[in-house]
């Protein structure tokens, strides 16, 4: 792990996989809308309808996941001292908000067939817009100081708090009565949804991720080179009060 | 039930929309900030 969280392997990794990263996506994501779009039957209760479900899923399951490594990251930052641990969680929280925003909003207009509402104020929908909240409470966080490694700092303790909501959403659906249905995939039993459905499911969710690592790759690189041109001004103001 | 076609064609354009603008916003920023360190580079004072 300290391996990869210098500023050198890192960059050597990104030259080296990212433009995988992204043909991968673009390619699983191509595949994927066919798969949903053509490739998979109607639903027998949801009808067509249930097409929503192969952007709507992923989309959660990034939400969370790229909450979960970005507080990850920040502890990384914390028990190894390291900025660029750091620095990719900061480049995590915009794609992670992006990714839980269309989570809400492709749940609304799966919502609004099928329950006839756009929201409700269900214990799974609820928690996931208070995860919308962390990542916005974290990007403010961060840029609210002078001192980028303090706010960086004072971000990663809130990040690391919010982590407590995770499995609040992941298991709101069996400790509460909710309108939202059950888990049908990441459960003991496995999954319950029908092959035809699960490989449209499974390539959209690649293709997705795969999107996300490549977002944030090329974030830490923005994140590296914004510090860079940080330290270069200061240089470059020093040189001339002397 | 209503019509979903509305509902599954707004859930995809707004899955696309919504990365593709982070997409191009990401980019558009590297390629300001690369140019900004180009400029930096190229100071003798730095």
């Amino acid at each position: 792990m300290s391996f990869v969280l210098k500023p050198k392997s890192f960059l050597k990794i990104k030259a080296r996989f990212l433009p995988s990263c992204w043909a991968i996506s673009f390619g699983m994501l191509a595949w994927g809308m066919y798969l949903s779009l053509y490739g998979s039957p109607p639903d027998y209760q949801q009808k067509e309808a249930v097409r929503i479900m192969y952007v709507h899923v992923p989309t959660a399951w990034l939400a969370m996941g790229i909450y979960g490594f970005m507080a990850l990251m920040n502890l990384c930052g914390f028990i190894w001292r390291n900025l660029l641990a750091f620095f990719i969680a900061k480049a995590s929280a915009p794609v992670g908000l992006t990714f839980n925003i269309l989570c809400i909003v492709t749940g609304s207009l799966w919502g609004k067939p099928m329950w006839g509402a756009w929201w409700v104020w269900d214990a799974r929908l609820t928690s996931i817009a208070i995860l919308a909240f962390l990542y916005m409470g974290y990007m403010i966080l961060i840029n609210s100081f002078k001192d980028q490694d303090h706010g960086l700092k004072m971000g990663a303790i809130l990040s690391l708090i919010g982590v407590v909501n995770l499995p609040i959403i992941k298991w709101s659906v069996t400790w509460w009565n909710t309108l939202h249905q059950p888990a049908s995939v990441f459960r003991l039993g496995g999954p319950t949804i029908h092959q035809e459905m699960l490989w449209p499911l499974g390539v959209m969710s690649i293709g997705l991720t795969m999107l996300a690592v490549s977002l944030i790759l090329t974030r830490t690189d923005m994140e590296l080179t914004g510090r860079r041109i940080k330290i270069m001004s200061f240089a470059r103001v020093r040189k001339h009060l002397q | 039930m209503k019509d979903p076609v509305f509902f599954i064609t707004a859930a995809y354009l707004v899955t696309f929309l919504g990365c593709g603008i982070l997409i191009v916003a990401t980019f558009i920023r590297l390629y300001w900030l690369r140019k900004k360190l180009k400029y930096l580079s190229n100071d003798p004072a730095c």
